[in-house]
């Protein structure tokens, strides 16, 4: 689903002006753009929140030559669900079909952030 | 920084945009429901500027309880993905964008494993003699083997006491051997390894002291010529050429007032800071030598040219303080030319010469 998608079906959900919803799109974005690069987080009740994290510095190798490369530290934007929408998936994932019932054992919901930086 | 803002603040910031307070409200609040309903819906959701939202279906897989040690399976589920657009990527990360992936030659296995039989060990254990008095060790590297190889010896036939003290025990004692011999590599490896780094250091400065040292050596060299006379020509040799290049480096230093920065001017051939000006520059907080450098010359590399520019203003070529007006000099294509190798590579080493001399 492109932008263009979205922006209508924001459309007919609050029934606003189709310019007027894609102006406030592209504000919003810019928001969270300015929230983040200040370092600060956006929690949105019921949806998640976006973070930064700082992720420092690895060695990695360079799988077809071997070579040792330093990576250096970086800031990376990082969404983590919230215990709603972690919920709903959860509820999602035992309603599916194909899946079986029980998953007493499973761990949290996954984020697109593995190795936690400091 | 480190504030966590809600909701409301986003709408606020909205306002301040000069939207309507109640609708910007409400959108806002249908924009992340709005997302959620699609990616529930199967789709992948995408907005520009902000990133992909995806709902994403994890295959079942064996696990581990870190506390007992019990297998145990997680079943197949759904993660929400999240992934951040380029350009949002790239604003966050503004602070670090100047840093570059940089290859790391030492190989860490290395120096371990050749420790690990002892006649490499001695051998490595010798070169760390080298660097401080750079003549005469030629000699003592293929004469005097015997003595240099105390060190390490002694730490050998401790370590085979220690084996035959442990030899009594049965198998358990194999492990506990095992164990020794790993740990005592290691810690040799790690020896190694530092008075390499140390003699890489030592090598490559040219500066005042080392040529004393050099002249030094030259009345030693005939202590050892009793020992091996061939080997002592060459010893010589290196010598007269150092302090041939120990005079000129000495007569240049003297010429201008900044003296430390000299060799680099001679590498380079002109000196930036006679270079005409083209345009003044203020900076401003973040701003970095290699971001001019990247905008004015096409290169990062170039950035040293601009610190040789400005270092009757700049101390250290690591700091930039804000407020600093920093000159952007019109270089020669000769010497800055993003597409010519041979500039780029004249450009790493004095890169490489500054970072020696300031890191």
């Amino acid at each position: 689903m492109k932008q263009k998608d979205f922006i209508k079906a924001v459309q007919q959900e609050t029934g606003m002006d189709a310019a007027l919803v894609e102006q406030l799109t592209v504000a919003v974005t810019d928001g969270i753009r300015d929230i983040l690069t200040n370092g600060d987080n956006l929690s949105i009740q019921g949806f998640g929140s976006f973070e930064v994290r700082r992720k420092d510095e690895r060695l990695s190798v360079h799988p077809a030559t071997g070579k040792r490369f330093m990576v250096p530290p970086k800031i990376v934007p990082v969404f983590r669900p919230g215990v709603t929408l972690k919920d709903r998936i959860k509820t999602f994932t035992q309603s599916e079909p194909d899946t079986v019932g029980d998953s007493g054992l499973t761990d949290d919901i996954e984020t697109s952030d593995n190795n936690d930086g400091q | 920084m480190d504030n966590k803002l809600l909701l409301a603040d986003l709408v606020q910031i909205l306002a301040d945009k000069g939207f309507p307070r109640k609708e910007a409200e409400v959108f806002a609040r249908c924009f992340f429901q709005q997302v959620e309903k699609c990616a529930f819906a199967g789709e992948t959701v995408k907005i520009n500027g902000l990133g992909t939202f995806k709902l994403q279906k994890v295959e079942s897989r064996k696990s581990v309880n870190v506390h007992t040690g019990e297998e145990f399976n997680i079943d197949e589920h759904y993660k929400f993905s999240y992934v951040p657009d380029a350009d949002l990527k790239e604003a966050v990360n503004k602070p670090y964008a100047h840093f570059d992936n940089v290859e790391v030659d030492e190989t860490p296995s290395s120096p371990l494993f050749s420790v690990y039989d002892s006649e490499k060990a001695s051998g490595d254990e010798v070169k760390p003699a080298q660097p401080v008095v750079p003549a005469p060790p030629v000699s003592i590297h293929r004469d005097a083997v015997p003595e240099p190889e105390e060190g390490t010896g002694m730490n050998m036939s401790l370590n085979r006491e220690e084996i035959a003290a442990e030899e009594p025990g049965p198998e358990s004692s194999l492990v506990g051997l095992v164990f020794k011999v790993l740990g005592t590599c290691l810690l040799l490896g790690g020896i190694i390894y530092m008075f390499m780094h140390s003699e890489s250091r030592k090598t490559t400065y040219k500066d005042a002291p080392q040529i004393t040292i050099v002249k030094d050596s030259v009345d030693v060299a005939p202590v050892t010529a009793k020992v091996e006379k061939p080997a002592v020509e060459k010893v010589e040799k290196p010598a007269e050429q150092t302090t041939i290049q120990a005079s000129t480096s000495v007569s240049a230093a003297t010429a201008p007032a900044l003296q430390t920065d000299n060799d680099l001017i001679l590498l380079i051939g002109s000196d930036p800071l006679t270079w005409e000006t083209a345009t003044k520059v203020k900076v401003r907080r973040g701003d970095r030598l290699v971001n001019f450098s990247l905008q004015n010359y096409g290169e990062k590399v170039f950035w040293t040219y601009l610190y040789l520019a400005n270092r009757d203003i700049l101390s250290n070529p690591n700091s930039l303080p804000e407020g600093t007006v920093i000159r952007i000099p019109k270089a020669p294509k000769s010497v800055v030319n993003a597409n010519d190798p041979a500039s780029l590579t004249k450009a790493r080493a004095v890169e490489v010469r500054l970072k020696e001399r300031y890191d």
